[in-house]
């Protein structure tokens, strides 16, 4: 099961990647949200997407929004990971699993990958900081 | 001048003395020369009976007469008495007491015709004595009004110039001449033509008008900021026939004020733009460090897999610096959240104790690094509803306070309950504060030590004094230089 990462900012971008596949987990990389839904439609479908905000070309607003509308990847878990306030801005368009705030925490990262991702997890919990 | 009418002022007794030795005089001459007199035995009555109306007016004359006739009628004997023989005698007596009184009735009037006139002398007199003083006095206001700073103007109630003194001509330009019976309303702009309208009827009214600020056009065109005071003149019957205006030049004070409010405006934008500023900066700051974070985590664990004990504490160094590094961007951000008041407190059921214990085994390394060892006295449990993360971070900034201001003494921690409330206190026996700073070190920015000495940006304090606040609660601080320092926390156990 693959985590997909969507961030503007390729350093942040390859760390959890990095942090994820030390503890056995697959990960895709992308820097926008049109990159992302290009990687939705082309690969196969991620366990969990992590999503930044502030992006260029399509932000993590608009990207939501495009994704609760296609049946096909509506219902694909989103956790925002914000360098801003928690809750943000129109929490409720999000309607997020759960947030991350930045600087990410190594043990939350890993325990909200392992809550969508490890076989048998359970999907309810969400994960808020 | 003087002399005249001091007869009319004598008194009675002196009058009437007068009139009594006249009649005696009159009598011992009429019996000395009764002889000579026989033909005209009234003769030296009259004269004394005249000489006593000169004297003392009607009333000792008309007594002169009585006392003559009765002196003539009772005292002289028969050989001195020229009058007494018969009845031609008796009724030249009764002539000369109706002479004697009509005379007298004519002194009376003559004398109330002097007193009268001597009355209206008088008046006369003291009219002039005061209308001298009134122009003397006259004299000194106009000297007031000419030398007052402050513009004084006289007008009447059709707004017609009547006054215009030096300060007037200084204030506006015009000269006295140039503005007598000219209209105020020369001196008004467009703007404040409708002043002169509300003033006037207010006047009109017998109200007084005080400090009404307002502008004024100068003769040179330019414009002036004036406070006008304007009272109502009135006339003997208390009719309002004018007013008298003073205007006070307040163009300084009006630019000063302009440009306080101009400074308080830059001051309070500046403090708008830095917290801007920070909380942006702040933002921005944390991306890097996750990214800084995450890597420095992910190194350590393949050092631990490779068993790269010298790499792992290099990398745990790392982090530790990194966390400072997120420490420090969160207490900038701390700054725009307190400011805006946009500070939020997740309470829950928190236990001060074990949360002291927590930060004090955190702090511990840094702490013996430094020499210092902590002792903390804690009974039991102490709860509240709090926001733990914090109050974990007041707990940090005062120890962490101690350790660095106090190195190699020992810390002394304690938490308990007072009065339903809960109180921690830290004691150091470091470098200790001036009475002069303990107010200020809670103040942003502000630091009681030297940058050279001590490092730090001077919010700790600050940011621990507001998340006190923000739950209700108290810090003060008991300290001595070179003695050490005691900050003593005190929170409601409930949310207030």
């Amino acid at each position: 099961m693959q985590v997909l990462i969507v961030d503007d900012d390729a350093a942040l971008r390859e760390a959890l990647c990095d942090t994820l596949e030390l503890q056995g987990h697959q990960c895709a990389a992308v820097a926008n949200g049109r990159e992302a839904l290009n990687h939705l439609r082309r690969s196969k479908r991620p366990c969990v997407i992590l999503l930044d905000l502030m992006m260029p070309q399509m932000n993590g607003w608009e990207f939501r929004e495009t994704q609760l509308k296609n049946p096909q990847f509506a219902d694909i878990p989103v956790i925002i990971i914000t360098a801003h306030a928690i809750p943000v801005d129109n929490a409720e368009t999000l309607a997020a699993a759960g947030y991350l705030g930045k600087p990410v925490h190594p043990e939350r990262l890993l325990r909200a990958a392992a809550d969508w991702c490890l076989p048998g997890a359970s999907r309810s919990n969400g994960v808020t900081e | 001048m003087r002399e005249q009418g001091r007869e009319l002022l004598r008194p009675a007794w002196l009058k009437y003395g007068m009139a009594v030795a006249a009649s005696a005089l009159a009598l011992l001459a009429t019996a000395a020369f009764s002889s000579v007199l026989r033909a005209v035995p009234f003769l030296l009555g009259f004269v004394a009976l005249f000489l006593a109306g000169w004297f003392g007016g009607g009333g000792p004359s008309f007594a002169t007469t009585l006392l003559v006739a009765a002196g003539t009628l009772f005292l002289l004997r028969p050989a001195h008495a020229p009058v007494i023989g018969g009845p031609d005698d008796l009724l030249r007596l009764i002539l000369f007491v109706g002479a004697g009184g009509l005379a007298s009735l004519l002194q009376r009037q003559l004398w109330t015709s002097r007193k009268a006139l001597l009355g209206a002398l008088e008046e006369s007199k003291r009219s002039r004595r005061s209308a001298e003083e009134a122009v003397v006095e006259l004299a000194r206001f106009a000297a007031i009004v000419e030398s007052s700073n402050d513009a004084i103007i006289g007008k009447n109630l059709d707004g017609a110039v009547t006054a215009w003194n030096a300060a007037a001509e200084r204030l506006f330009g015009y000269k006295a001449e140039e503005m007598i019976g000219q209209q105020i309303s020369k001196l008004m702009t467009e703007g404040h033509k409708n002043d002169m309208r509300e003033i006037l009827g207010r006047i009109g009214r017998g109200e007084r008008v005080e400090h009404f600020e307002t502008e004024r056009l100068r003769k040179d065109g330019r414009l002036v900021q004036v406070s006008l005071s304007v009272s109502p003149v009135k006339d003997a019957t208390g009719r309002v026939i004018g007013a008298a205006k003073i205007a006070r030049d307040i163009s300084e004070r009006k630019r000063l004020e302009i440009e306080r409010e101009r400074l308080l405006h830059d001051a309070e934008r500046a403090i708008e733009i830095r917290d801007a500023f920070l909380s942006v900066a702040g933002h921005e700051f944390r991306t890097p460090l996750a990214a800084l974070s995450l890597t420095l985590h992910n190194w350590g664990m393949r050092a631990r897999t490779e068993n790269d004990p010298r790499t792992v504490e290099r990398v745990q160094k790392g982090q530790q610096q990194v966390e400072r590094l997120v420490r420090l961007t969160e207490d900038l951000l701390d700054i725009g959240r307190i400011s805006s008041g946009h500070l939020e407190l997740r309470r829950e059921p928190t236990d001060l104790a074990s949360l002291v214990r927590d930060v004090a085994e955190r702090l511990c390394e840094s702490a013996s690094r430094s020499g210092a060892r902590m002792e903390i006295e804690a009974s039991g449990p102490v709860l509240g509803e709090w926001d733990r993360s914090r109050l974990d971070q007041v707990v940090t900034n005062l120890l962490s306070n101690a350790v660095k201001f106090g190195p190699g003494q020992p810390i002394y921690l304690s938490v308990q309950r007072d009065n339903g409330d809960a109180e921690l206190t830290v004691r150091d026996l470091g470098i200790g504060i001036a009475a002069a700073d303990q107010e200020r070190i809670f103040e942003r920015f502000e630091r009681a030590v030297s940058e050279r000495s001590y490092a730090g940006i001077g919010l700790g304090l600050w940011i621990t004094r507001q998340l006190v606040s923000a739950h209700g609660g108290t810090i003060s601080v008991e300290s001595e230089p070179g003695r050490g320092s005691t900050f003593r926390v005190r929170l409601p156990a409930q949310a207030v």
